[in-house]
């Protein structure tokens, strides 16, 4: 090799390393929390892990939450119940948009605070209507409910034919035998497809590193439900699976002032929504999709915020 | 450059430039890369009080006791000792926190009993202790109290499996004060922040916000579209 062949292959090969290195440098604001591991990598597919390939799993969980917030979870893997469908009902007469479930479903559910997820949505509606176009995210008021509006909570539908399972690319989202669909967060690519195919908004995409405050993490966890997401990633409200599955109600239903929430086993002809079903004019959001959602609105018979109390016969409000 | 087959020799120099290049793509992409800053905005934290789960209110427990002074009294301490007139006009000279608001039931004895104020007065002379309140609500409130058997009124919390744990349904008084049964006004939480796309707290639809980049390409639909039908176009 000459001197003259060897000072030029020598400079390009530097100036290429230097390029490479610099074209990576983006991977040094990845935090420690967020590294890449080699049993998160080689981890299958949720419905290929035997138990063992689980416990592997959760231990790796465990430790990452442990080392980031300095807390240990108590994390699991529920399996679904046999015989139990989950339907949800809520009753929008009674719904004041008093937004506690919203919250409730934050603390419950570990969204990032920062930048913010919510799972619900509340929409302010004008009385009258139920076009979701006229609804209103952002209304502020000094006290709710407001005499000429409605408000309708939306969240994940948990459909019985779920346009976003069909359309994800790798099989990160499916559909459990209790109605639940579920994300595994660990096999999740961050495609959005989903977001895209959701007719109802209901699926959220972490853009950023999700953030909770060390003392507002939740340490009642599992798996498919409410451990902490990762940077691009999408989740969704998945009934509180993690509650649900143990036969407690969800975290949005517990806090509800007014009792509009309604939650239960439908297969259970004595259970709440199975007479809700059975007795009130229920009806499903954009019905004309397919999507059959397991998420029912009704209205009582009488609307009680238009009865002025006492100058009514009867107060019978709310 | 081996064009056509011929061997001809690369331009000797060119590797220099090359290598050149790539330092100056790296210095660039060094100074430039990690910088860029994503705008979050702050979540906004909620008191853990305001989102309490489980009863509304705490009702009056069986058989009811209040509280005068420091000491818990039964109803009876004081109403065995003394009778009252069935007056609805007449002013409270105890009690007199309770401002009735219920609609047409204006009297104290359409609920509580006259003889015993420790139960609750049904048709007919008939009497049902604190613990059963909803018979009482049932003597008006048919409709509501058929829905509240049926589980689409009222709040149920607990376990829905009742295999696992107990599956509380809250009474009528466990929401609604007896006295003033409609719900008062509830101070809201904060709405989404994420998003919010110019200030749409006020009636939204109505005002087009500049701010807005949706909005903006609106106005210019709206421009465009009115220009078109000035120059006739009635499609």
């Amino acid at each position: 090799m000459t001197r003259r062949s060897f000072l030029r292959r020598g400079t390009a090969a530097t100036g290429a390393v230097a390029a490479l290195a610099a074209s990576l440098s983006p991977l040094k604001e990845i935090t420690d929390t967020d590294s890449f591991s080699m049993s998160k990598f080689l981890q299958k597919h949720y419905k290929e892990m035997d138990g063992k390939d689980m416990a592997s799993a959760l231990e790796r969980i465990s430790k990452e939450v442990e080392k980031r917030y300095d807390i240990r979870p108590n994390i699991r893997d529920i399996k679904p119940m046999d015989g139990v469908e989950f339907v949800y009902a809520l009753n929008l007469t009674r719904c004041i948009g008093c937004r506690k479930c919203v919250h409730a479903c934050v603390a419950e559910n570990n969204q990032s605070h920062s930048p913010e997820i919510q799972y619900i949505r509340v929409l302010e509606m004008p009385r009258g209507s139920l076009d979701i176009e006229q609804g209103n995210h952002h209304y502020d008021r000094p006290t709710v409910p407001d005499e000429d509006h409605f408000y309708m909570p939306i969240q994940c539908h948990q459909c019985a034919n779920p346009p976003c399972v069909k359309v994800c690319p790798v099989e990160a989202t499916w559909q459990e035998p209790d109605g639940i669909t579920v994300i595994d967060y660990d096999w999740c690519i961050g495609c959005r497809y989903c977001e895209a195919a959701c007719p109802y908004w209901a699926r959220r995409f972490n853009f950023t590193r999700p953030e909770i405050p060390k003392d507002k993490l939740n340490t009642n966890m599992s798996y498919l439900s409410n451990r902490p997401r990762q940077k691009g990633v999408m989740e969704k409200c998945h009934f509180c699976l993690h509650r649900t599955r143990e036969g407690k109600m969800p975290a949005c239903l517990e806090v509800c002032p007014t009792g509009a929430r309604k939650f239960g086993n439908i297969l259970d002809p004595k259970s709440e929504v199975r007479q809700i079903l059975e007795s009130k004019r229920v009806f499903v959001l954009k019905q004309e999709v397919g999507t059959l959602p397991r998420f029912f609105y009704y209205f009582d018979e009488r609307d009680p915020i238009n009865l002025k109390v006492p100058t009514g016969t009867e107060g019978d409000r709310p | 450059m081996a064009r056509n087959g011929s061997k001809t020799k690369p331009n000797a120099s060119a590797g220099y430039f090359v290598g050149a290049g790539f330092g100056c793509i790296a210095i660039v992409l060094y100074i430039m890369g990690p910088s860029v800053e994503i705008p979050i905005e702050p979540g906004i934290e909620i008191d853990r009080a305001e989102i309490k789960p489980g009863i509304w209110r705490v009702a009056m427990t069986d058989p009811p006791m209040i509280n005068i002074g420091t000491l818990n009294q039964r109803c009876s301490d004081c109403h065995s000792l003394f009778t009252t007139t069935r007056d609805p006009d007449r002013a409270l000279n105890q009690h007199t926190e309770i401002a009735l608001e219920h609609g047409a039931n204006d009297g104290c004895l359409n609920c509580h009993d006259k003889q015993n104020r420790e139960m609750l007065a049904l048709e007919g002379g008939n009497v049902v202790g604190y613990n059963q309140v909803e018979l009482l609500c049932a003597k008006c409130h048919g409709p509501i109290y058929r829905d509240w058997i049926k589980g689409s009124h009222g709040k149920t919390i607990g376990y829905w499996n009742t295999d696992l744990g107990e599956s509380i349904k809250l009474s009528c008084t466990q929401c609604h004060e007896p006295h003033h049964p409609a719900y008062r006004p509830i101070v809201l939480l904060p709405g989404p922040n994420t998003l919010r796309m110019g200030d749409q707290s006020t009636d939204h639809g109505e005002e087009i916000d500049e701010r807005n980049p949706l909005m903006r390409w609106r106005i210019n639909e709206d421009a465009h579209s009115a220009s078109d039908s000035e120059h006739g176009g009635d499609d």
